[in-house]
């Protein structure tokens, strides 16, 4: 478990100091793929670094697994880092040496024994499918492949916890796609605990349990992937989840409404969780009430091995029907909220 | 061109005060230029041991004595030298002026390639746990190195221009040589000579150089 209790941190900078992170409280459980996501400048890097004691906090305390990172001296913090991967955007392999000696490093620097030091890198390259690579120099690489050699080497020594620090972040799409995969297999089937600062929501949306939003440094929404990302309450977070899961309708379609000028009509934003979201809930309020719906938008997204799905709907009919309806709707357990036809909204 | 009108004997001698001018001061410029180099990364802005004022007082001498011209610094040193070796003449003499003139010339062109380095390798290697010998001896130098002997190189050619100038307090070499015979002595097939192996000699160490500097580098 790592604990973050009450954190800030403050720099000297030229223009007086700067509040990099304000009073953050996160609790990360064992085993969770945690995301703390975030434009830049929102503080994110700094409070991961502060797990391995690369940056420490000016108030507060850092506990992982019970022991607070900031009152150690150097010999128990070494220990500790031996059980924290860490894994980069820029990578940061050696390139004047081999993939095998570049995932063996922690290992010599360990002190370990050249025959299990071989052993242990031979498993490695073998599980991030790098074995035939291993005598060639990070240069030679792809990106997505010197990202895992970057995993190999943050594995090499068994840690319980793996950091990652916008690994996914230079590489393409497809790419970026298969370093999540691993990620998630990473925790599965190794149970280690990834937690994994970013600015790409698709991570976030792909592989993570639980998510903490950050904001000027301080954390402004977490909770469970599926519970942020179906009813989002800041607007960071809409922004950062809209573009993943689409809620708004189009332009045009909102000029075309607009044109058509009908008088008794209502835009409702439906979201449709759990089992909800394969009802046949429309169907029942186009036979029960006598008036007219429009499908606007509607889209049906997979989180966390949940289904989120989102409609807009327009309904065409007197006011008081339409009432009817809305309470219908809300009877039925789905999110249910009125839209005004305008641009972005 | 008759080669026998050339005195041999004395060439090979020149060549061997050389080769024990330059080969000496460079070994021991090195390793000190080596830890100077260290000290100014480390105690930089940033640096893993951040202290201004070793910084400011190392910078500084080093851009002073980087300021003035190899046969100056060599005169002004003259009482340390004497003080060091017993005395100012000769080649063993050269020595110590050869050393503080190409310590603090090397120990900058090492910042540089120390400076090279890429933060986040240290980055990498301190969360992997490394203290900081081994962030120096398993990430620093080994992504240092390739640029680090192209600095020696550097070093090496500006070491076998300065004993020329040590000519001027007795030291002997190749360099002396085409001076006192073909500038004092007007022998123009000497200087020819000694010309011609004072460019071979540099090239070669280029050469080396380059070809080692890109082995370091990998491929």
């Amino acid at each position: 478990m790592i604990e973050f209790q009450d954190i800030s941190k403050v720099y000297q900078g030229k223009a007086g100091e700067i509040h990099a992170l304000r009073h953050v409280n996160l609790k990360i459980r064992d085993g969770e793929i945690y995301g703390i996501i975030g434009l830049s400048g929102a503080g994110k890097s700094t409070l991961l670094s502060m797990i391995n004691g690369l940056e420490y906090p000016s108030e507060g305390a850092v506990l992982v697994n019970g022991i607070n990172i900031c009152g150690l001296r150097f010999g128990e913090l070494q220990k500790i880092r031996r059980n924290i991967g860490m894994i980069f955007q820029e990578f940061n392999l050696l390139n004047s040496k081999t993939v095998r000696h570049n995932i063996a490093l922690p290992l010599i620097i360990a002190g370990e024994d050249k025959a299990v030091i071989r052993d242990r890198v031979d498993k490695l390259l073998q599980f991030v499918g790098l074995t035939d690579k291993a005598e060639q120099f990070p240069d030679q690489l792809s990106g997505g492949q010197k990202q895992r050699v970057g995993i190999a080497r943050a594995l090499v020594t068994n840690p319980s916890i793996l950091l990652s620090d916008e690994a996914t972040s230079a590489l393409d799409p497809d790419t970026m796609e298969s370093i999540l995969d691993l990620l998630k297999r990473i925790n599965r089937e190794l149970g280690i605990t990834i937690v994994m600062v970013t600015h790409q929501i698709r991570a976030v949306q792909k592989i993570c349990n639980k998510v903490a939003v950050m904001q000027s440094g301080s954390v402004i929404e977490e909770g469970e992937v599926f519970r942020v990302f179906s009813n989002p309450q800041q607007q960071v977070t809409k922004d950062f989840v809209r573009t993943v899961v689409p809620d708004v309708i189009t332009p045009s379609v909102c000029r075309q409404i607009r044109m058509e000028s009908q008088e008794n009509y209502e835009v409702l934003r439906l979201k449709f969780t759990g089992q909800n979201a394969l009802g046949d809930l429309i169907y029942q309020v186009n036979t029960k009430f006598s008036l007219k719906t429009r499908i606007l938008h509607a889209t049906v997204t997979e989180l966390n091995d949940q289904t989120l799905g989102i409609l807009i709907l327009q309904i065409i009919g007197k006011p008081e029907q339409i009432a009817e309806v809305e309470e219908y709707i809300r009877e039925h357990e789905v999110q249910c909220e009125e839209v005004k036809c305008q641009y972005g909204l | 061109m008759d080669f026998n009108i050339l005195p041999w004997g004395d060439i090979i001698e020149a060549l061997k005060t050389t080769f024990f001018m330059v080969s000496i001061s460079l070994f021991i410029g090195t390793i000190l230029a080596v830890i100077l180099a260290f000290a100014l990364v480390l105690t930089n802005d940033g640096g893993l041991w951040e202290n201004r004022y070793v910084f400011y007082v190392l910078n500084s001498i080093i851009s002073l004595v980087r300021s003035l011209p190899f046969i100056i610094l060599m005169t002004f040193i003259f009482p340390f030298t004497k003080l060091i070796v017993g005395t100012r003449i000769g080649a063993t003499a050269a020595l110590v002026p050869l050393v503080c003139f190409i310590v603090p010339y090397l120990a900058r062109l090492f910042e540089n390639s120390l400076l090279g380095v890429d933060k986040g390798i240290i980055r990498a290697a301190k969360a992997m746990g490394a203290d900081y010998f081994q962030i120096i001896w398993y990430f620093i130098l080994p992504e240092a190195k390739s640029s680090m002997i192209l600095s020696i190189t550097i070093g090496t050619i500006s070491l076998i221009s300065a004993t020329a100038q040590a000519g001027t307090i007795g030291a002997g070499g190749i360099g002396d040589m085409a001076l006192t015979y073909g500038y004092e002595r007007m022998d123009v097939p000497v200087m020819l000579a000694t010309i011609v192996i004072l460019v071979v000699i540099v090239q070669s160490v280029q050469t080396l150089g380059n070809y080692f500097a890109k082995r370091a580098r990998n491929h």
